[in-house]
């Protein structure tokens, strides 16, 4: 190749992909950005009291001010002629027109029963500052009450447990400000991890959620790839209609079957047991795996089975030290795929468990969601909690399964 | 020979977890299922562990999810064989079993119980458990759908007396306008009005309405007559003529679950549904709140619908003595006393509904007007097809006339005939 | 001596023999757990059966119901066609685009393809109270997305019409599921293929054309029939949605949520049973046909035909 037309020809077309790449790149993380939006606000709303969920427009800082606030002048939100009353709480309920406007013990009322009042004049002066008081309450969650010298009322605050006071006990403060920030609530992950209510926090769910999935990662390894290998490198009888039939057990819905399934247990005494979710990985593993490392078994080229039968090689050798070390990436998404599906499994779980010392993470949320029913935010905390193994396993465990595996050396 | 180790290494699992598994099954002498949230789980626990400390008995609570997957799991126990001892149903859910006969008959332990009277309870809820005679749940609780829960600070903002028990559709409608809200952009930012779920029942009873001629027996489906479809169109009408209520698209489409939400959120200043959410609403620091009864129809009758739950005893159970002694812990006074100290629930014992353990000092301050409206209360028809007929028929019938496509008479004139060519004849 | 004797057993016996071998844990899996229920449930779709009191034999009643009196059915046939059709494809482009986009060499493409995969295994009961905020028709960012383009969006999940769009587009958030199957498939593409084609001449298009698309059909045709069997499975995300209700109006009332109901609330685990049958040779006929033209386009390197 003469340099000079080579060079340029290069060059372009390094450019080229250049400029391509990095506009795949920017659509990339465009989508990534979309695709991430509903997650942040899962974590979001996991952060909040159960006040800041629902604000409109949405909250995405799980962070706010409480500020002392109040009309120092409180003015007439109407004409007429003033009525007073008096509350049970010491409150004054004060009638202008059609609107009662409610006037605290602590104001100094400017205006007489009877009186003719326009729209906007002052009716009422509440004290120009007050005192700080600060009471803890059993919860962890404190009170702040903003009182007069005397001791009367002007303002309270519930405050929910992670916050930071800006002001002390005794302090002055007027009308502006600011009392407390809302913190991020983060004791709602030990709330969702250990709820009050329950005999076990999820630490013995994860524990029995652990040993479902490894027992079911690894039968279904073992399993499916035996069963793969038959479907994709062996001809016998009947193997074409044996392989539609397998795959078409993938076609009853489960809700059918769940009940004779459940019958079939109960008779093998498996209730209650973590049998039932472990023993049938170990036999198939479920058509979806055997179908998946079917396809990827006979994406090899047959001539590498013939080469190593020649070599003396058995079926199989020919099967572990050929085949599956050439379809690791699809050992992998196997794997993960049963990680994933033995870790949110809910349905086995619930039919198949009754001690609730057995239950899985995934039973353990669904119980917790409808035992804490619209406490959005520890749903959402115990959500983010069931999904950070999987997004852990599966950060880290990339390499292991997409990355730099060398394939098929058929040249080499 | 190394893949041959890895597959022994395999089934070696296998049966030591088999083994394992095995030995966790603690025997239990009665097992006993049942839902509930925080407030109740506490409850069944203390009242099992008295249980278990005074029999010897071991008991075996399985508490499983609220909703369907709590029918769905029921029903595969039963379906394989293994149906618990006891069973927590409502009174809506126990028919499926009553009727199959495969609950016992409780009046015979009742007569010989000496720590609880029939005539402790409420007859309204003990008529419903009972089927040709036979007693089949003993009720925990009953829950008449009457409790309009309000916002006192928007009545007082907005210059309104808080409602009385004999306020009308007329004043929810008056007061309802006054208090909705609206932005620059014609948006409406706060409610006047909403119920838990579309609670039509409540306006087609309260308009002197039917559903079926005779809730027990029932022979006809009678919503086609003029009192029901008023009722239901007055309930769309405010979704849409008088736009105090949101409309479907308006509210979450989950059951009910955004409609709480929206009252603690002061998005809506009247909020319909039954006591329970009393623990809930306890939480809220932002403004003061009560309870009225759900209003008279102009035509000056009330009428709600209700619920309730209670503890069963399944037929096939092998311990029958001792499952009937656990459900007298569970619904008797004590654990009624606990329940009415949540404030989550009416007790189904006149007494302590009466007492003040229920009517305490805690909000709301009139709760008093649950056991005012036990006597107006109608439940939904005693039949085992009405889950088909209100989820497969009415429910999406009737979401056309909340979305206001259509109007409630054509609909239901429509609807009704079909019903009872298919059920009722 | 010995070597005559080990001669009788011809290759393609040996060869049979050891095939059968291979495939016995699956078999004995079918027969121990997974043929017997199947059965079963067939048995009771010709029965009536409430789940508390012995099943009932009633002969092709459930069959006749369904074809001529249950509109109900068609309904629930109608939305699952529909989320399929429209589904399937979508679903089948945006994973393969997005498996290649996470195919390159950037420095972060790890954290890349978490976020694109961490949807598709959120638990179902959050993400779909997520997804009910996010098409909230008045406070929702979907519709708040669309009023910057101008557009008033509709009204979602509370539409009749707009319900079914809403569950596909929930649907496409989790193409990063199917999108680690392609990764693999793309991984098992010899890069000496690329590299011959580059020194052809062969652009970027030309590589993905002859190169990367018959490479993948395999697992093209994998996903393609497991998303069709999927589509019609169609569940969680609706009977978390809506109740179980399958409203507004039943238009997103798909066919397993019909069978879930018959099973579970309406106490007819018979007719919930024959449902699933129909359902299920629904199935098997459009995957009969995927296999039958599947010769036409899918390429293996190592096929064994018979």
């Amino acid at each position: 190749m003469a340099d000079k037309k080579g060079s340029s020809f290069w060059e372009s077309k390094k450019r080229q992909n250049f400029i391509i790449s990095n506009i795949l790149y920017l659509i990339a993380w465009s989508g990534a950005i979309i695709f991430v939006i509903p997650l942040v606000w899962m974590i979001v709303t996991s952060l909040k009291t159960p006040d800041e969920i629902f604000t409109i427009p949405p909250k995405w800082i799980p962070i706010s001010t409480v500020t002392l606030n109040y009309d120092i002048n409180i003015k007439a939100k109407q004409d007429g002629v003033v009525s007073i009353t008096k509350r049970e709480d010491g409150a004054r309920i004060l009638t202008l027109g059609t609107f009662n406007h409610v006037i605290p013990e602590v104001a100094v009322l400017q205006v007489k029963k009877g009186q003719k009042i326009q729209k906007g004049e002052t009716i009422a002066i509440m004290p120009k500052e007050g005192i700080v008081k600060i009471i803890e309450n059993d919860n962890k969650t404190k009170t702040i009450k903003i009182v007069t010298k005397e001791g009367g009322l002007i303002k309270q605050y519930q405050l929910p447990e992670n916050i930071k006071l800006f002001v002390k006990e005794n302090d002055v403060v007027t009308p502006g400000t600011k009392l407390a920030r809302i913190n991020p609530q983060w004791q709602n992950y030990v709330k969702a991890w250990a709820p009050e209510a329950l005999d076990e926090t999820f630490n013995r769910y994860l524990l029995n959620t652990i040993i479902i999935t490894v027992l079911g990662i690894t039968g279904v390894l073992l399993s499916s790839t035996l069963v793969a290998y038959a479907f994709a490198r062996f001809r016998f009888p009947g193997r074409d209609i044996l392989f539609l039939i397998m795959v078409s057990t993938m076609m009853i819905p489960v809700q059918v079957t769940m009940i004779p399934t459940f019958i079939l247990f109960k008779y093998l005494g498996w209730i209650d047991t973590f049998a039932p979710l472990i023993v049938p990985t170990f036999f198939g593993g479920g058509a979806f795996n055997i179908f998946l490392m079917r396809q990827f078994f006979m994406t090899i080229p047959y001539e590498l089975d013939d080469a190593a039968k020649i070599d003396g090689c058995n079926y199989f050798q020919i099967f572990s030290i050929i085949l599956l070390p050439l379809v690791k990436p699809a050992l992998a998404t196997v794997a993960i795929f049963g990680f994933v599906y033995n870790w949110n499994d809910f349905l086995n779980p619930l039919i198949y468990l009754n001690s609730t010392s057995n239950y899985t993470l995934a039973l353990g949320l669904q119980t917790f969601t409808t035992m804490y029913g619209t406490d959005y935010n520890l749903m959402m905390a115990a959500s983010t909690i069931v999904l950070l193994p999987i997004l852990i396993v599966f950060f880290f465990g990339q390499r292991y399964f997409i990355e730099g595996v060398a394939t098929s050396g058929l040249k080499g | 020979m190394k893949r041959l180790m890895v597959l022994f290494l395999g089934l070696a699992l296998i049966f030591g977890l088999l083994v394992s598994c095995v030995q966790q099954k603690a025997k239990a002498d009665l097992r006993f299922m049942y839902w509930g949230d925080v407030s109740e789980i506490k409850i069944i626990k203390e009242m099992v562990d008295k249980f278990e400390k005074d029999t010897g008995l071991k008991v075996s609570a399985e508490r499983a999810p609220s909703g369907p997957p709590y029918m769905e799991k029921v029903l595969t126990q039963f379906a394989g064989g293994s149906a618990p001892d006891v069973l927590f149903v409502e009174v809506n859910n126990f028919k499926e079993f009553a009727q199959k006969g495969v609950l016992e008959d409780l009046n015979p332990y009742l007569e010989k119980e000496t720590t609880i009277k029939k005539s402790q309870f409420y007859k309204e809820i003990i008529d419903r458990f009972t089927i040709d005679d036979k007693l089949y749940v003993l009720p925990r609780d009953i829950a008449p759908i009457c409790v309009v829960y309000y916002n006192k600070k928007m009545f007082d903002e907005a210059g309104l007396k808080y409602p009385t028990d004999d306020w009308t559709w007329n004043d929810l409608l008056k007061i309802g306008k006054k208090l909705v809200k609206k932005d620059e952009k014609g948006m409406v930012t706060r409610f006047g009005y909403v119920d838990d779920w579309p609670i039509w029942e409540a306006f087609v009873l309260s308009n002197g309405g039917k559903i079926v001629d005779n809730v027990k027996k029932p022979r006809r489906c009678v919503l086609n007559m003029k009192e029901s479809i008023e009722g239901v169109q007055f309930r769309a009408d405010l979704i849409h003529k008088y736009g105090i209520t949101p409309s479907p698209s308006q509210m979450t489409a989950m059951g009910g679950m955004g409609t709480a939400d929206m009252f603690m959120s002061e998005r809506v200043a009247m909020f319909f549904s039954g006591i329970w959410k009393v623990p809930m609403f306890r939480q809220i620091k932002n403004f003061e709140w009560d309870v009225v009864m759900f209003p008279k129809s102009p035509k000056d009758i009330r009428g709600f619908p209700s619920g309730g739950s209670g503890y069963a005893i399944v037929k096939s159970s092998k311990n029958k003595e001792a499952a009937w002694k656990l459900v007298t812990y569970l619904a008797g006074k004590e654990g009624q006393i606990k329940l009415a100290q949540t404030g989550l629930a009416q007790p189904a014992m006149i007494d302590i509904a009466k007492s003040k353990y229920f009517l305490d000092d805690k909000p709301p301050k009139h709760k008093d007007i649950v056991l005012k409206a036990v006597p107006y209360i109608t439940f939904m028809p005693l039949m085992p097809e009405w889950e088909q007929i209100n989820v497969g028929m009415i429910a999406p019938a009737f979401d056309k006339i909340w979305s206001g496509k259509e109007k409630a008479a054509p609909v239901i004139k429509k609807l009704v005939p079909e019903i009872n060519e298919n059920y009722f004849e | 001596m010995e070597n005559v004797k080990r001669s009788k057993i011809s290759m393609s016996t040996h060869e049979a023999i050891w095939g059968y071998v291979f495939l016995s844990p699956w078999i004995l899996g079918m027969i121990f757990f997974v043929g017997g229920p199947i059965i079963a449930s067939l048995i009771l779709s010709f029965c009536e059966w409430d789940l508390i009191q012995p099943p009932k034999f009633i002969g092709l009643d459930n069959f006749i119901k369904m074809f001529t009196t249950d509109k109900r059915f068609w309904t629930s046939l109608y939305n699952t066609f529909y989320y399929t059709v429209l589904s399937v494809p979508l679903g089948i482009i945006g994973s393969i685009l997005v498996a290649l986009l996470m195919n390159q060499k950037w420095k972060t493409v790890r954290l890349l393809r978490t976020i694109y995969y961490l949807p598709s295994v959120t638990a179902g009961v959050a993400s779909a109270i997520i997804w009910m905020w996010l098409l909230n028709p008045d406070f929702g960012l979907v519709n708040y997305a669309l009023s910057l383009f101008g557009i008033k969006g509709p009204l979602w999940l509370a539409d009749e019409v707009w319900s079914k769009p809403a569950l596909i587009i929930m649907g496409l958030w989790g193409v990063g599921g199917n999108m680690i199957i392609y990764l693999a498939g793309l991984q098992g593409i010899p890069q000496q293929l690329y590299e011959a084609a580059e020194i052809d001449g062969a652009g970027l298009w030309g590589k993905f054309r002859h190169i990367t698309i018959p490479m993948l059909t395999p697992v093209i045709f994998f996903n393609l029939i497991m998303s069709i069997v999927w589509s019609f499975q169609i569940f969680t995300q609706v009977y978390v949605m809506t109740g179980g209700q399958g409203g507004p109006s039943d238009s997103t009332l798909v066919l397993v949520l019909y069978i879930y109901q018959h099973a579970f609330k309406f106490h007819n685990m018979g007719y919930a049973s024959a449902l699933a049958w129909v359902l299920f040779i629904i199935i098997l006929i459009f995957t009969l046909i995927q296999f039958k033209f599947a010769g036409g386009w899918v390429h293996y390197e190592g096929e064994l035909k018979k």
